[in-house]
């Protein structure tokens, strides 16, 4: 999941850079495509996040209680690794 | 209409306290040259400009600031977390600590409270766009100055990534700035001004 998170925040980087890009060069044809293939992308990997169980969002998740839950990402959430991760178990 | 997405735009692990980068990092939550404002300034700015995909542009930095704002807490945050009173004392950082414990506000590096009078919109694409490059370039010149002075690997991993997007983010605004321009009387860009167009009653005149 942590992997897949990561995957996730690299192809959204993708995705906004290349709107900064559009924004100023609307008939780059060429970034359109890269535009495209990329929102794809992300579009897929977020559904398969979801699937897994993933909660990226509470507007698209299966289980609110665990986007709820969860430890934000400056506690050591999923797009953090190591040291923090277990560090902010209030349980 | 935001959506929060729970998490960073940037992977951030920092594993040790190190409160002495704490105490420049947070210039970029706070001080003049910081995200916060550049999240604002973006965000206020895009109103009043007359054409769609320039306050598209303006929209979507102003969101990505919103990440870098989270960022630079999450680093504050991670720096600080389980550090021991006599380090924040001999650290400098027992004035923060003495107003906000080790809670999350927007100060500049020597504490002073974040103001909206370190930036401006003042409703003329052509100042607005202008300041715009101005502040990535400050903001730039400010993460210049974190890795000049950090040793801390962990936390410059983070500051690069960040001033690699101020330069891209000016690269924009240049173009931007050319787009408005293209889009004005070249013999004098500064006759008329396409975000105010007075429309006055019989009354007024």
């Amino acid at each position: 999941m942590n992997e897949m998170l990561l995957e996730i925040s690299k192809l959204d980087f993708c995705v906004n850079d290349v709107c900064l890009f559009l924004d100023t060069h609307p008939c780059d044809q060429e970034a359109m495509r890269y535009y495209q293939e990329a929102c794809c992308r992300l579009q897929r990997l977020k559904q398969a996040f979801i699937q897994r169980g993933g909660a990226l969002t509470n507007r698209q998740c299966a289980n609110l209680n665990q986007y709820i839950n969860e430890p934000f990402p400056w506690d050591g959430g999923e797009n953090t690794c190591g040291a923090m991760k277990n560090d902010c178990n209030f349980q | 209409m935001w959506c929060y997405e729970k998490r960073l735009q940037f992977p951030i692990n920092i594993t040790e306290p190190d409160l002495p980068t704490a105490k420049i990092v947070i210039s970029q939550l706070g001080g003049p040259n910081g995200e916060l404002g550049a999240a604002l300034r973006y965000l206020c700015q895009r109103f009043t400009m007359p054409f769609p995909n320039i306050q598209a542009l303006l929209t979507d930095i102003g969101t990505e600031e919103l990440a870098h704002v989270e960022m630079i807490s999450t680093l504050f945050y991670q720096l600080t977390k389980g550090a021991c009173p006599k380090d924040i004392k001999e650290s400098g950082l027992d004035a923060y600590f003495t107003d906000h414990t080790l809670g999350i506000y927007p100060v500049n590096s020597a504490g002073v409270p974040f103001s909206s009078a370190t930036f401006q919109s003042v409703g003329d694409p052509i100042a607005d766009l202008t300041e715009d490059m101005a502040a990535e370039q400050k903001a730039r010149v400010t993460y210049d100055n974190i890795l000049t002075l950090s040793q801390n690997e962990e936390v410059n991993k983070v500051i690069t990534f960040l001033r690699q997007r101020e330069i891209v983010h000016y690269q924009r605004f240049a173009e931007a700035l050319e787009y408005v321009k293209c889009h004005l009387d070249s013999s004098n860009y500064y006759a008329f001004n396409p975000a105010f167009q007075p429309q006055c009653k019989k009354t007024c005149q």
